[in-house]
């Protein structure tokens, strides 16, 4: 049973403490374990204890998500391959995700909200996230994903010669 | 983006259309790899027809696998035995191929005809 009033206090990596609602974490399938399988009387949950690495700055931007989707269905509605599609985020999510868009280290942004969605099992942020970084790569040139990724490539005209050869294959 | 765990990265190489994993191939080595790695985990082949006859004129024995993958994509394998076979007792293929997106057949079986295909794993 959740309790919606109740506050938990959650610490990061980086030694910061966020107290938050129930209503919130109840969205984290992580949280919520930690929360029974530990038994933890004070409502504290230390994440840094047990080895999730979410920093202050993510975390806020987690809970900044959880906030505007505290009212969302549990659990999850989960979609098999053919019923994902990446044209269905809501506006307020793609807003969210837009402010990070004139950081500088966006992709860096993204990356660590994914990972800690991920980590802290947040299905709905997750989905979203993933999203959004498909979305960027769907339908762009080599050159384009490597910008995008921040990557290098380090084939040899060799081989992507024998890549480009199984990709003409799987094609005809 | 190989940073990320499994979990994250086959959702997001799950909702790219086939063109973009093939792009995505070409990026770098541990991309690859991931895209690869996904491909082999997640898409689900499943064959619906088989077909298996003797070309009189030629001489060579084709062989035809109509798979679907995922149930998007379809697809007609072209397989095609060189050999004039004196009859179908019997033929034994292992791997067929493991390029991109390609089905595996440790082994292929057939006894006697066609119909009894005995074990493809």
């Amino acid at each position: 049973r959740i309790y919606p009033l109740m506050r938990v206090t959650l610490t990061t990596s980086d030694g910061a403490s966020v107290t938050v609602s129930r209503q919130l974490t109840k969205h984290s399938g992580f949280i919520e374990k930690a929360i029974t399988d530990m038994a933890v009387d004070d409502n504290a949950v230390p994440l840094s204890a047990v080895a999730v690495d979410v920093d202050d700055a993510t975390l806020k931007l987690v809970i900044e998500w959880l906030t505007e989707h505290r009212d969302d269905a549990l659990p999850y509605p989960e979609k098999t391959d053919e019923e994902r599609r990446a044209d269905d985020i809501p506006a307020w999510d793609q807003a969210f995700v837009q402010k990070w868009d004139t950081k500088e280290d966006q992709q860096q942004t993204l990356y660590a909200v994914i990972t800690a969605a991920d980590k802290l099992d947040i299905k709905g942020l997750l989905d979203m996230t993933c999203k959004t970084l498909a979305n960027k790569i769907n339908g762009k040139t080599v050159e384009e994903m490597r910008e995008i990724l921040q990557l290098e490539c380090d084939f040899t005209e060799e081989e992507l010669a024998e890549i480009r050869k199984e990709n003409a294959w799987c094609e005809n | 983006f190989v940073r990320l765990s499994r979990n994250a990265s086959e959702k997001i190489l799950s909702i790219l259309d086939d063109k973009s994993l093939q792009q995505l191939r070409e990026v770098c080595k541990s991309v690859k790899q991931v895209v690869d790695s996904s491909i082999l985990n997640t898409r689900k082949t499943r064959i619906n027809k088989f077909e298996l006859f003797e070309d009189g004129d030629s001489g060579e024995t084709k062989l035809f696998l109509h798979y679907v993958i995922n149930e998007r994509d379809h697809s007609l394998w072209k397989i095609f035995l060189n050999t004039a076979l004196p009859s179908f007792k019997s033929i034994y293929l292992s791997v067929i191929n493991t390029a991109f997106g390609a089905t595996i057949f440790l082994l292929l079986y057939l006894h006697n005809c066609i119909q009894h295909i005995s074990t493809i794993m």
